[in-house]
């Protein structure tokens, strides 16, 4: 049963794809803060974190004629592709600087803009692709278990299970470095 | 413990300051093209537009009444609006109200990408023929829209690299148009000729002239580079601007110039490019041009004076 809050997401997609400016910057309210987040944990710093936050709602506003909404993750999922691609453009173009999604812990100087934050970088690359992406998904970009699932193609207990076991790996790396 | 651990996750998530995702926004909205279904008028701009005169009248009672959503309307109105003035009052006032001149000059610079992304959707409207005033033609809007660029650029504290900036894009938005009109920001009615806007291009397409109160801006376009010239004098405001001849004497002395990339052309150079006028040993600056797929990195000289 689609929720108040799909409605609201199905129809600022569709008036976005009809060209209405209005309706895309109210998307990019609501899921500014979410694609920011996930990339941030992508990039050496905050200002390719901004660039390519920007480059992936230009790329959505082209893609959303072509998309159709089936669900909110679905959607997401259809977002997150997108902020992949992105980031993937952005380090092959970027000078000596290759970086598959795999190999992550080797963008250069990842360096947070706290001291935690720079902590919980560093941590996050000790943990598998997926394991990460759940973790970024769910603290960061707030989505649930279930969104997840849809988006990663897994089941939510499956996702419950690699994310209780990420924490646990990421509470040991924190604690070496404390 | 776990509990913990996702509590110290959720407290460090990065997060978009409001002034990041005001700028994030302002440099997207440049990049998105109006036309992907039609460019439409919102009701209520049509609203406003059938009824100015009043509007205007009430506009100063709603605003001492409610200044607050007033002013949030405004900021939504675009040139040749009703409203358009007071968006432009309301910003100036914010400069001055900055804390710091980076404070002013980062809001300067965020108004100028406001008035880019209007200036880009009026083009827009007007090479569709998709006229969307109906007491104001779309060369009068442009002017409004350009005059109210320069404007920003004029006040501001903006950083040399923004304004550099601000000009390729506006010679992109404005290399193929051709305008002569008289316009008041206020009314935009035929007003004198300091409130003159003339765009024009020479036959090569090359050349730029806008002439606004006595600033006379030209805009080259030579090599795959972009030369801007501006000069504030008033013997200019005498004079036409010469006709399509081609032959008008562009002087160095003037009062400033800026040699820079174009967006179009930086596509077809594969990388940085060397300025081939050096006489003058210019201090070469890095521009970042936003809009389209693709980012550029161009290479920009200037004089230092």
């Amino acid at each position: 049963m689609a929720t108040d809050s799909e409605n609201a997401l199905e129809r600022l997609l569709a008036e976005s794809a009809r060209g209405d400016t209005a309706s895309f910057k109210e998307l990019y309210e609501l899921l500014s803060n979410r694609v920011f987040s996930y990339v941030r944990t992508r990039t050496g710093g905050r200002e390719d974190a901004l660039d390519i936050t920007q480059q992936t709602f230009i790329a959505l506003w082209k893609a959303l004629p072509g998309f159709t909404y089936q669900s909110d993750p679905a959607f997401y999922g259809f977002l997150f592709t997108i902020a992949k691609r992105q980031l993937i453009r952005t380090y092959r173009d970027a000078e000596n600087a290759v970086v598959p999604l795999e190999r992550e812990e080797d963008v250069p100087d990842k360096k947070g803009d706290t001291e935690l934050e720079d902590m919980l970088l560093r941590a996050l690359t000790s943990l598998d692709e997926v394991s990460r992406e759940i973790v970024v998904l769910h603290h960061w970009s707030r989505h649930t278990f279930g969104e997840i699932g849809e988006m990663l193609n897994m089941s939510e207990s499956a996702v419950r299970v690699r994310h209780h076991r990420a924490c646990a790996t990421l509470r040991g790396t924190l604690k070496e470095h404390t | 413990m776990e509990k913990n651990i996702e509590h110290i996750i959720n407290t460090t998530r990065p997060e978009l300051t409001d002034y990041e995702r005001a700028s994030v926004w302002t440099k997207i909205s440049l990049a998105l093209t109006p036309t992907q279904t039609g460019f439409m008028l919102s009701p209520f701009s049509k609203m406003v537009h059938a009824h100015r005169s009043v509007f205007a009248l009430a506009l100063i009672v709603v605003l001492l009444v409610s200044g607050g959503a007033t002013v949030v309307t405004a900021e939504a109105a675009r040139p040749g609006d009703t409203l358009f003035p007071l968006d432009q009052a309301i910003e100036q006032v914010r400069i001055r109200l900055a804390r710091s001149d980076d404070d002013r000059g980062r809001l300067a610079s965020a108004f100028a990408d406001e008035r880019l992304g209007e200036l880009r959707s009026i083009v827009a409207e007007r090479r569709g023929s998709a006229s969307s005033s109906e007491d104001m033609n779309d060369d009068e809007r442009v002017g409004i829209a350009v005059g109210a660029l320069m404007r920003v650029m004029d006040e501001s504290n903006m950083s040399d690299t923004a304004r550099e900036n601000v000009y390729g894009h506006l010679f992109t938005e404005i290399d193929d148009l051709s305008i002569d009109v008289r316009v008041d920001e206020k009314t935009g009615k035929e007003n004198n000729e300091h409130e003159r806007v003339k765009i024009h291009r020479d036959e090569s397409g090359s050349k730029i002239e806008i002439r606004k109160e006595g600033v006379r801006t030209r805009i080259h376009k030579k090599d795959g580079k972009v030369r801007i010239d501006r000069t504030q004098d008033d013997e200019f405001m005498d004079n036409e601007i010469s006709d399509d001849s081609g032959q008008e004497n562009v002087s160095d002395t003037d009062t400033e110039h800026v040699d820079t990339d174009t967006p179009d052309d930086s596509e077809q150079d594969d990388g940085e490019q060397e300025i081939k006028d050096t006489e003058q040993q210019p201090e070469v600056h890095g521009i970042k041009f936003d809009s389209g797929d693709d980012s550029h990195e161009k290479k920009v000289e200037g004089d230092n004076d």
